[in-house]
């Protein structure tokens, strides 16, 4: 085994829950099919701090997403975590801009999980997905691990949707779940240029 | 968690480079940050320059280029990015340098930096800094990485120190050795995180001071102050917090021994009062004035001496 895969298998504990329990459970049995220098190497590894460190990366990455994710967030109140780290099991952002990457993806990950369960939440993240695709284009490479991407998109300049609820009034608001107010929203995002971005409702 | 080896780099020759004596001087500057922006602006009088994250301007939205614009016409620009990763055993990837090469040279910036650390593995993204093994086979691959981006990007390179709270096993030599021989093999400059190596110094049981003298101080470019939190008993560098007095005395230490470029106040979250923030350029700038005359003494009695 060359040092990359030895990295390769830090990067993984570092990343992926399952595979840092395996390791905790039973060092003997993960070290498994590696050398004797690569396995000691692994083995001596101090469990407390490799958790320790696996989990402010996840802390990290949770608190870089929800920067660009005002209105999710704050639907989701202290449950924005551990939705966060939920999702954070099934994809790993690459390339620049991770972050957006992030808030790309959990948006779509909430979408998909809260139409029926937690339908304004579903809303909510289905908006501001919207507000971010205007410029980013979100992909996915199979896995594993799956990897997501964006990239700057060229085209459209705008975006045109119906929601159930009133969010555009509510854009950028932090007590979102105290406002929303069902009504048939028709939302137009465009491209104004010297801004992110514009949006007008009806 | 367990004590820490501090030695005396195996280098002797500890000539600094020509290239760094020629670095212009900038003064003390703040991490740009979005929250911050109309403050920073309101005063661009009070800092002397801006470090910007690489990675928000290197495939800009049309939004961030004129950000970038606006900014480059106030403020000199220092790149400071987060995904070079020349830790990894693997290439650095030529994407990111293509992109970054133009970064630099689109704002003219005097030199760019990274960190000593590894951010991905293959196909995967560790999203952070993670600390490599210190070996002499590290050693090598990080040299061959840093090459490889200094034969890409014009401007001059230079390295920073990161905080780690995982100490990988099987280290053949100290972190104050190897940072020593990576920079000196490389001839690149460095950027000492200060709260960094305080937070390293506390969570791993060393002597901060011995680092310092440890480490060929002449190399330093740049330097980074601000503070952390603990979490768990353990030191965490969140750049959330007001400057230690403990990190506060190190800028004294090695503003009086090393010829500096530039301080940069490192806030990232939780900003305090903007008031605070100039309070602390203005704190840094004394400390850095007081030792000015100090280093042109020291130079002095050299000359003498020669």
């Amino acid at each position: 085994m060359s040092i990359l895969n030895v990295q390769q298998l830090l990067a993984q504990l570092y990343t992926d829950e399952k595979t840092l329990a395996e390791f905790l459970a039973d060092r003997r049995a993960f070290c498994k099919g590696l050398s004797d220098t690569e396995a000691s190497f692994i083995e001596q590894i101090d469990g407390k701090q490799l958790e320790f460190f696996a989990r402010s990366l996840r802390r990290k990455r949770a608190s870089e997403a929800k920067k660009f994710l005002t209105m999710t967030a704050s639907a989701l109140g202290e449950r924005f975590d551990e939705e966060f780290y939920r999702y954070s099991a099934t994809c790993i952002p690459g390339g620049v801009g991770k972050p957006m990457t992030d808030a790309m993806a959990f948006c779509e990950y909430l979408v998909a999980n809260n139409q029926t369960t937690d339908p304004p939440l579903s809303e909510i993240a289905r908006y501001e997905f919207l507000r971010h695709s205007l410029l980013f284009k979100l992909t996915r490479e199979k896995g594993p691990p799956v990897v997501c991407r964006t990239r700057l998109r060229k085209w459209p300049i705008f975006r045109l949707a119906r929601f159930a609820y009133n969010l555009p009034a509510l854009d950028g608001c932090y007590e979102i779940r105290e406002n929303l107010r069902e009504r048939s929203t028709l939302v137009l995002f465009a491209r104004v240029p010297g801004r992110l971005y514009g949006i007008w409702y009806w | 968690m367990e004590g820490a080896v501090v030695g005396e780099p195996a280098f002797k020759n500890r000539s600094a480079s020509h290239w760094i004596e020629q670095l212009p001087y900038l003064g003390v500057g703040l991490g740009f940050r979005r929250p911050l922006a109309r403050q920073i602006f309101d005063h661009s009088e009070e800092i002397d320059f801006l470090e910007i994250i690489s990675e928000h301007y290197i495939a800009p939205t049309p939004f961030d280029s004129s950000e970038l614009h606006q900014l480059a016409r106030r403020f000199p620009l220092i790149p400071h990015g987060l995904s070079l990763s020349v830790g990894a055993a693997e290439p650095v990837e030529e994407d990111y340098l293509r992109h970054l090469a133009r970064l630099v040279s689109r704002i003219g910036a005097p030199w760019w930096s990274d960190h000593l650390a590894m951010t991905r593995a293959g196909r995967i993204d560790i999203g952070h800094l993670a600390p490599i093994q210190q070996s002499e086979k590290m050693i090598a691959v990080v040299c061959e990485n840093i090459a490889r981006a200094k034969s890409r990007v014009a401007a001059p390179f230079i390295i920073e120190n990161i905080a780690y709270t995982l100490r990988l096993p099987g280290a053949q030599m100290s972190e104050a050795e190897f940072l020593s021989q990576v920079v000196e093999r490389t001839d690149c400059g460095l950027l000492l995180d200060l709260m960094n190596l305080h937070a390293n110094s506390r969570n791993h049981g060393y002597d901060a001071y011995e680092f310092l003298s440890a480490i060929p101080l002449e190399r330093v470019v740049q330097v980074h102050i601000i503070g952390g939190h603990y979490s768990d008993g353990v030191l965490i560098d969140s750049h959330s917090q007001y400057t230690p007095e403990e990190v506060w005395k190190m800028l004294e230490f090695v503003a009086h021994r090393a010829k500096i470029k530039a301080v940069l106040l490192e806030w990232d979250d939780l900003f305090p009062d903007f008031k605070v923030i100039l309070d602390d350029l203005r704190r840094a700038c004394e400390i850095i004035d007081e030792s000015k005359n100090s280093l042109a003494e020291r130079d002095l009695t050299e000359g003498a001496l020669k």
